[in-house]
């Protein structure tokens, strides 16, 4: 790589001839180079140029070095993957058909990779369908050949500037975990995890409902979020919200918002969840629990598109779409009677299902990775490797937290780390000196409650020695119902 | 999003692995934990517990003990930890106990490293004829040195 401070040394008085066309980027005349370099780290970008030919990469660092950026090329697409991982990036521009990897692919890989970093595609074949390809990807811009060195420029500020807002409104995500904005990148090579995002690709446009299903930390909300963001709503908010986490009063209240006085205590008005997340979507987590009142107000509002707050009389329309996840089996619930049979079909109308960490172990590297880069740039350590122990130690382990207790271990072990590697040591004691043997249903899906009961009288009846009438005490039913379910189960 | 560990004892049988497990796992997943003890008793008859009144008694009074003596080592590290007592058959205590309560995200076995067994058919335990099939998994916890010189 060439360095850029010296380049833009060079050319400092023809840049601020640039600068001043260009538009009001600060910029002060060096007095001393450490200056510059304080300067610099606040102004210049670090951007990757990707391309296989070798005139074209000297043409654009040259318009690119114009802007005071830091500047490395790349005729090899592959390299430039490699490099991400040790070199800061925000901007990567690439040409669209080069040898090895096509400039979509890299997309698709930096993306996952980092999904932070901007890409500005090139193409001399200026296809209208690959465009809308590329911005589906997450591409931020697509530019055909031929093109003026100000019109690069331009493109390149605009990409640094939503570089630089999206790094805002992930900060005030912090804040504010409840508010919706970071982009959701589901981190994952395994057969399991690509189908599911591949499914999420899939349904994302078409704005149906979702059930989502899985094991807790598996990464639901995230699925949510990412088919927010490639849906057309994208532009409107994303709400999440805990069904499992409140009384029935407070649901209503939360899901509707209610009118002044509504209530005693009800002295302002209060917007509701459907109401906020009005044009967007609204997540409804652990949707099992939720009360079979609020089940019914929930499936009219679907239905009828329209809602009244509590104490409400005129109702109010409303364009949502509800996504919903549940770590329980709704089906079950529905045998069971507590959750309508009516309002699971309105919500499941493509269902998504989450697999356990346990099985798609393969990707554990990967996420650990992924979660000690994430918690780096927060705890501003020095740490560049996990060591092969201790990715052995998470890979073999189990994780009954999903990736949620993956991430929170990392975090752990970012604080403890001492080096500049991750080590056994620095992982929690009981995940090296205690054997964990999970029992789990091999098929991952979650028993019925039938085959449960199934199960269970045919356990009792053992435990009896084939004394029904003890048999059916135990099970708290009379004789005749346990002969009935016998006959069913074939139990005899 | 908050989370829920539930811990299964069987008559006062606590095992030390298991609960450092717990903990761990406890702060891991940001989650409260629920300590669930067993006691297996017989009430085939119902005419029966008048009978046992005072044996159950003396049993929740122990128990009452044990768990509290528990409780203290999870409410140290700032864990939120609930107990609860069930006597009567433990697989149908067990099941419904999970049917009253919300979701669970983690079942861990505490009253000892690997599931229990009986004489010579280690499947006749209770334990095991649900463990598979619960809403969630359910973790036996082994040290690791313990497997490697197996039992004499
Ligand atoms: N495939 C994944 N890639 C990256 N992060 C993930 C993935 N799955 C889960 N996570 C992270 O793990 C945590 C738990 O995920 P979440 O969506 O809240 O799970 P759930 O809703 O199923 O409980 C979140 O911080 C989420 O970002």
């Amino acid at each position: 790589m060439q360095n850029g401070v010296k380049s833009t040394f060079d050319s400092y008085s023809k840049l601020k001839r640039v600068k001043r066309r260009l538009g009001p980027i600060t910029l002060q005349k060096p007095a001393m180079r450490q200056d510059r370099q304080n300067d610099r780290g606040k102004n210049s970008s670090h951007i990757f140029v990707v391309d296989d030919d070798k005139i074209a990469l000297k043409n654009l660092r040259r318009i690119l070095e114009k802007d005071i950026h830091t500047v490395s090329t790349f005729s090899n697409p592959l390299r430039a993957l490699k490099k991400l991982e040790e070199k800061h990036c925000d901007l990567i521009i690439t040409d669209l058909k080069m040898p090895y990897l096509d400039g979509i692919s890299l997309l698709n890989k930096v993306k996952l990779l980092n999904p932070s970093i901007e890409v500005i595609l090139i193409t001399g074949y200026a296809s209208l369908d690959g465009a809308i390809n590329a911005t589906r990807q997450g591409a931020f811009f697509y530019l055909s050949k031929p093109f003026t060195p100000d019109k690069m420029l331009a493109l390149v500020r605009q990409a640094l500037k939503q570089k630089l807002l999206k790094e805002d409104s992930a900060a005030l995500q912090e804040k504010n975990p409840r508010s919706a904005g970071t982009y959701p990148v589901i981190i994952g090579k395994s057969p399991k995890i690509v189908q599911v995002e591949e499914a999420i690709r899939q349904i994302a446009p078409s704005g149906s409902n979702v059930l989502i299903t899985g094991e807790s930390g598996t990464g639901k909300e995230l699925a949510a979020r990412a088919i927010h963001y490639q849906s057309h709503r994208a532009e409107g908010p994303f709400v999440a919200f805990n069904c499992g986490a409140f009384s029935e009063e407070l649901i209503a209240n939360e899901i509707f918002g209610h009118e002044k006085e509504a209530f005693t205590g009800a002295t302002s008005r209060k917007q509701g969840l459907l109401e906020v997340a009005n044009s967007g979507t609204v997540f409804l987590d652990e949707i099992g629990d939720m009360p079979v009142s609020m089940q019914i107000k929930l499936l009219r509002v679907i239905q009828e598109r329209e809602f009244l707050r509590v104490g409400g009389t005129r109702p109010i329309s409303l364009d949502v779409r509800i996504i919903a996840a549940t770590g329980k089996d709704l089906k079950a619930a529905m045998r069971e009677g507590v959750f309508r049979q009516d309002l699971y079909f309105r919500l499941n109308v493509v269902n998504v299902i989450m697999p356990r960490l346990s099985e798609r172990k393969q990707d554990i590297p990967l996420l650990a990775y992924y979660m000690l880069e994430k918690f780096l740039r927060r705890m501003n350590k020095n740490i560049t490797a996990i060591s092969r122990d201790a990715l052995a130690l998470l890979e073999n382990y189990t994780f009954p937290g999903n990736v949620r207790e993956l991430e929170n271990i990392i975090e752990r072990a970012v604080a403890v780390c001492q080096g500049n590697t991750i080590k056994v040591s620095d992982l929690p004691p009981d995940l090296a000196s205690l054997e964990l043997y999970s029992y789990q249903r091999p098929d991952s899906a979650l028993l019925s409650l039938e085959e449960l009961e199934q199960d269970y009288i045919r356990h009792i009846l053992k435990i009896s020695g084939g004394a029904r009438t003890q048999a059916a005490e135990i099970l708290g039913i009379d004789r005749v119902s346990l002969w009935r379910k016998i006959k069913k189960y074939n139990l005899e | 999003m908050f989370q829920r560990i539930l811990v299964v004892f069987e008559n006062e049988k606590v095992c030390n692995d298991s609960l450092t497990y717990t903990r761990e796992l406890a702060l891991r997943m940001d989650s409260d934990i629920t300590l669930l003890m067993l006691v297996e008793m017989a009430f085939m008859d119902r005419s029966y517990i008048g009978s046992k009144r005072s044996a159950i008694t003396h049993i929740e009074e122990q128990m009452r003990k044990l768990l509290s003596k528990i409780t203290g080592r999870f409410l140290k590290e700032g864990i939120v930890i609930s107990t609860a007592l069930r006597i009567g058959h433990p697989a149908e205590e067990f099941l419904k106990f999970l049917a009253e309560k919300p979701p669970f995200q983690a079942l861990i076995w505490g009253s000892s490293a690997n599931l229990p067994e009986i004489g010579r058919f280690p499947q006749n335990h209770w334990i095991r004829k649900v463990a598979g099939n619960l809403e969630c998994p359910l973790l036996t916890v082994s040290s690791k040195e313990q497997l490697e010189s197996p039992q004499e």
